[in-house]
């Protein structure tokens, strides 16, 4: 069976990589994290800032069957990911494929030229959103607009608040609006929060995948980490798991 | 009969003065070159020759296979994945600067969001 993520948001550094790389990393660690084994296809389509898969990211190895960097603006590139992805697809038949696509701040273009074709592949692919909430205004009418623009696609998903930008209580703009009512009242849309990762650590890993850091206890340019980075790592892991999975519960 | 066209074109890029057997090789290696280039096998032609028919599966095996090979080479990019779309990535090599700006962005946001509701207190809602 194929699922795939598609981790969006309304603008940069509302944590949209950061959401990418924990389920990316929640199925590298599946069966720690009680869900079926898996392979893992990571897309970058962040083409401004391509952290997730670009240099010292996620790359295909043991653990990730494979990565790309796509440009998703235009809506025949959507096309384009339809054939670079068939074999995936095809394995998809016989055995379980997660792909999770981090979007860019600029993806509004493609959701919303009313493109039939991206409408088309989000279904092929299974395309389950995940929707990086921010304390915004903009965060919650941008998430409508999506779901306006492509009902049948965003009719369900998960939304992820980042405890980065402050404790849970802090974001009534989302708390408070009709969007949330009707989505998490639906039952069909879940909730989650990301728990924080210390400011020191982030710099220190910056663009290497989470299991590698914690694997080879080194972060970017070879860094080595010390060992209370080692242990917040790993409890920020394993915290982010536990919050994520539920990605997993939703579209069957 | 395009292929035996484009031979002939080709001809005219080989100096009268080559020695003739020289002129023939070159020929002869066009035009193995383009019909092997034009000519697609057939899936019962490819069995026959004892390769069975890649399935999208195996394709997409190869073409891993094939990245992995070509990233043997000094990589321009350091992508390493076997799927690249669109070709005006940004800042591959500039790790994490655009991420660390819209994060100060985002606390500088939230500060001024602070500061107003501190101000005028938090927003309210019309309760349904």
């Amino acid at each position: 069976m194929l699922k795939t993520f598609l981790v969006d948001g309304d603008k940069g550094g509302v944590g949209k990589t950061t959401v990418a790389r924990v389920i990316a990393d929640t199925f590298v660690n599946a069966a720690a994290n009680g869900l079926p084994a898996c392979k893992v296809v990571c897309l970058d389509a962040d083409h401004t800032n391509p952290d997730f898969c670009g240099e010292g990211g996620y790359m295909p190895d043991t653990k990730i069957h494979d990565t790309g960097l796509v440009n998703l603006d235009e809506p025949k590139n959507w096309l384009e990911l339809v054939n670079a992805l068939e074999g995936i697809i095809a394995e998809a038949e016989e055995e379980e494929v997660r792909i999770i696509i981090s979007m860019p701040a600029t993806a509004k273009r493609a959701f919303e030229s009313g493109s039939g074709e991206v409408a088309q592949v989000l279904s092929m692919l299974n395309t389950i959103p995940v929707w990086v909430m921010g304390r915004t205004k903009d965060s919650v009418t941008q998430l409508q607009s999506r779901i306006d623009a492509m009902p049948r696609q965003f009719e369900h998903g998960l939304v992820v608040t980042n405890l980065f930008f402050g404790t849970r209580d802090k974001f009534v703009l989302w708390d408070g609006s009709a969007t949330k009512k009707e989505l998490i009242g639906s039952g069909e849309w879940l909730e989650t929060s990301l728990p924080e990762l210390s400011d020191l650590i982030v710099t220190k890993i910056d663009r290497t995948p989470y299991h590698k850091a914690i694997e080879s206890g080194t972060g970017t340019g070879g860094q080595k980490l010390g060992m209370g980075d080692i242990i917040g790592l790993r409890a920020f892991g394993t915290r982010a798991a536990a919050a994520m999975s539920i990605v997993e519960k939703i579209g069957g | 009969m395009r292929g035996w066209d484009a031979i002939e074109d080709d001809e005219e890029d080989i100096p009268d003065d080559l020695d003739i057997s020289a002129k023939s090789a070159k020929v002869k290696s066009e035009v193995s070159k383009k019909v092997f280039l034009k000519q697609k096998p057939a899936p019962d032609q490819v069995v026959a020759a004892d390769k069975p028919v890649a399935t999208p599966a195996q394709r997409h095996a190869d073409k891993i296979s094939a990245t992995a090979e070509s990233n043997s080479q000094p990589p321009t990019s350091g992508f390493r994945g076997s799927i690249k779309i669109g070709n005006n990535f940004h800042g591959i090599d500039d790790v994490g600067k655009q991420a660390e700006q819209d994060r100060e962005a985002n606390i500088r946001a939230i500060a001024s969001l602070e500061a107003l509701e501190q101000q005028y207190g938090k927003p309210k809602f019309n309760k349904p």
